[in-house]
């Protein structure tokens, strides 16, 4: 069951902690793996004389701590792994029964690793009245939870505004937690629904707002960001039309080398989704290898492909959950009228084709 | 140069002593002895005889873990003030440096497993026994696993050739003989619900799944589940399911196969500005309630009977809440996680005004 990423990384723990212990040092050290303090290792000599099984560990801060959960070992000295990787900047205590026999301090992370926002997407500094989500990317893995404190909506530089986003636990992190998807709440953007009758839409029409981000939102190891980061726009009409692919424009390669594909799009689509519903086919219906690239705000893409173009048809193969930043899909509407707007489209992906000459 | 011997002889028995502990022990669950390469814990529930499937969001995957606490124990009622300082203390850190993600009784043992990711994302599952709050260990464990279908387009991975979709798990259940999961994908505001035959093989269905939300009128709504149960109303099985603020939806168990769109039944509306958290049944005066945990309503219950009896599904808009009567207790609220313990009581864990989470049992005499 184990990857074999895994297995290596546990090979490398393991000779991580036969270099540490064979280091000789007569003071408690903390063994790393990455930026997590796994464990520590409690020289011989501090516990000479002492029963082992009365050794353990306890957060000295805590008055009333008790003792930590977690696996001792015998490695050239006494090792402990908490179930829970040690805190950064908290210290701890090694106790025989109720008398302590030393400590050691996790040191807080390097200033110069603090996070920052990369950016925000969307890009645009122009959105739909019905936006649907937005997405934060930040240089470095973010605490979870934190976000219904640290985005801030504010309307025309006066008010903060209230209930604009989901609050959705968990949060929607992708797994290294770099990027995290915040919903505007559907039920206000859907018409008719109980928040959207009592509160009325998140964003309003020909209305600025600043979206702040703040600098107390902190990473995994506690660090806060850099800065604060900040993204105004201005909101334009709703988008209530599902993406128009046929009013795309293709610009195909000239010939059959590697030349770059690009093509147009007709609005900003959502960036994360665009990256996933895109495939380029050839005459047969197999996927061509190769690499997209997503420019212009997200109204461009471009696609090169590893192997040279050979003189043919080709297509590009969309799926049908493509959204635009309304949450549009190409099949249907996000906000669909059950009593007066077309039938929902069921195709899987829609095809457009281009040739190489 | 004698150092560098020095590490690779220690290197080649760092690779014998992994070759070692390969898992090699079979179960009759098809576990492996192992470490599980659990990524996160979103969802708990308990199955047969001390099975624990975990639901890991990150690693789009459910996990069954042998817990070897299958002994039967009497369910004694269980409160801790302050638990979430508890069980941080008990982790070497504080309560702001931890989440707890949920919680679950164990049936037979009736031990209470709680599910804490610490802030670096590290997940830990830990077991209360009278006030003592233990590590359940993720190592050397028999286990086994599944990954969650998800269709990927050719180039959906990034630079470092991850998949960029994220989901997470909202809810886990077990019955007969089946891990049922309900989820949310960040992309598409769409329910996925799925069924997976356990032990665990390479089928799973997945339904899509649609409801009329009877607090809106006109449109249609596509919402993912928050939590759900199972339970025979008039002698079928449905899936009982629950949304953001806080429609009732019953959807034959039968009907949920791979490929199938299936439209709920929506018996209830119990009130917008909400979040359900949990459901589970108690039985009072013979016959079965529903119970359901709430973030901003109090804990409320459902007489089956009721529920059995409303045979219509709510298709016109309502203002408040209409369908299926129900009742409120107005003392259990802010409810973060809720387990039934056996057939007359529930664990809760609550959030209390100065602050506090605290476990507590809630009885049928009060509920």
């Amino acid at each position: 069951m184990q990857s074999g990423l895994s297995k290596w990384l546990n090979l490398l723990f393991f000779v991580l902690v036969l270099t540490a212990c064979n280091n000789h040092a007569s003071e408690i050290r903390i063994i790393w793996a990455g930026e997590q303090a796994r464990g520590i290792t409690i020289p011989e000599k501090e516990v000479t004389g002492i029963s082992k099984d009365s050794i353990h560990i306890r957060l000295l801060s805590d008055s009333s701590s008790s003792n930590i959960l977690g696996d001792f070992k015998n490695k050239d000295g006494l090792v402990f792994e908490p179930v829970i990787p040690f805190t950064r900047g908290m210290t701890y205590g090694v106790y025989s029964g109720d008398k302590k026999i030393s400590s050691i301090t996790i040191p807080f992370a390097d200033e110069n690793d603090a996070p920052k926002v990369i950016t925000v997407y969307p890009l645009q500094d122009t959105l739909p009245e019905n936006l649907l989500k937005m997405y934060i990317q930040f240089s470095k893995p973010m605490k979870e939870g934190l976000s219904a404190e640290n985005v801030l909506l504010i309307k025309n530089n006066k008010d903060t505004l209230r209930d604009v986003f989901l609050n959705l636990q968990p949060e929607l992190w992708n797994e290294d937690r770099t990027v995290l998807t915040i919903w505007l709440d559907p039920g206000r953007i859907k018409r008719d629904l109980q928040p959207n009758l009592k509160l009325g839409n998140p964003l309003q029409k020909n209305e600025k707002y600043e979206l702040i981000i703040s600098q107390n939102w902190r990473n995994v190891h506690g660090q806060k960001l850099k800065k604060d980061h900040s993204k105004t726009f201005i909101v334009s009409s709703r988008d209530s039309l599902s993406p128009i692919t046929e009013q795309w424009k293709i610009h195909p390669p000239k010939n059959s080398n590697k030349e770059l594909l690009t093509v147009e799009l007709n609005e900003p689509l959502d960036h994360f989704l665009l990256m996933e519903c895109l495939s380029i086919r050839n005459s047969k219906g197999l996927p061509v290898k190769g690499k997209f690239e997503i420019t212009d705000n997200d109204m461009r893409f471009h696609f090169t492909p590893t192997d040279l173009w050979a003189r043919g048809n080709y297509s590009i193969r969309i799926l049908s959950k493509l959204e635009d930043l309304a949450g549009n899909n190409l099949n249907k509407v996000f906000d669909r009228d059950t009593k007066t707007s077309k039938q929902p489209g069921t195709k899987e992906y829609y095809e457009k084709g281009f040739t190489i000459q | 140069m004698k150092k560098n011997s020095f590490y690779f002889v220690m290197l080649l028995a760092g690779i014998t002593l992994l070759a070692a502990t390969k898992p090699s022990v079979k179960s009759p669950y098809g576990f492996t002895k192992g470490n599980p390469e659990i990524k996160s814990i979103s969802a708990l529930s308990f199955g047969k005889d001390g099975i624990l499937f975990i639901g890991d969001s990150k690693g789009a995957s459910v996990f069954a873990l042998e817990t070897k606490d299958a002994k039967t124990g009497n369910a004694s009622a269980i409160a801790i003030e302050k638990i979430d300082e508890k069980i941080a203390s008990a982790l070497g850190t504080t309560k702001e440096n931890i989440n707890i993600t949920d919680m679950a009784v164990n049936p037979v043992s009736k031990k209470l497993y709680i599910s804490v990711q610490f802030t670096d994302g590290t997940p830990a599952i830990l077991k209360v026994d009278n006030e003592k709050i233990e590590a359940v260990s993720l190592k050397e464990v028999n286990f086994s696993s599944i990954a969650l279908n998800d269709v990927y387009a050719e180039d959906a991975k990034d630079a470092r050739g991850r998949p960029m979709r994220v989901s997470t798990i909202s809810d886990l259940g077990f019955d007969n003989g089946k891990v049922l999961v309900s989820g949310l994908s960040n992309k598409e505001f769409s329910s996925t619900f799925r069924s997976i035959p356990f032990p665990f093989t390479d089928k799973q269905d997945q339904a899509s799944l649609e409801m009329y939300h009877a607090s809106h009128g006109r449109y249609e709504t596509t919402s993912p589940i928050r939590t759900f149960t199972t339970g025979k109303i008039n002698g079928k099985d449905y899936l009982i399911a629950s949304y953001t603020c806080t429609p009732l939806v019953l959807y034959p168990l039968d009907e949920l196969k791979s490929g199938m769109h299936v439209k709920g039944r929506t018996v209830a509306e119990m009130g917008s500005g909400n979040t359900p958290i949990d459901m589970t049944t108690i039985t009072k005066n013979g016959e079965t309630y529903l119970i359901m945990g709430n973030t901003a309503k109090p804990v409320s219950e459902v007489n089956y009977k009721n529920i059995a009896a409303f045979e219509g599904t709510l298709t016109e808009r309502v203002a408040g809440t209409a369908g299926t009567v129900f009742v409120q207790v107005p003392t259990l609220t802010k409810v973060l996680q809720m387990d039934k313990l056996d057939n007359t009581r529930v664990v809760i864990m609550q959030k209390k005004d100065n602050g506090s989470i605290d476990l507590m049992t809630a009885n049928n005499d009060t509920l």
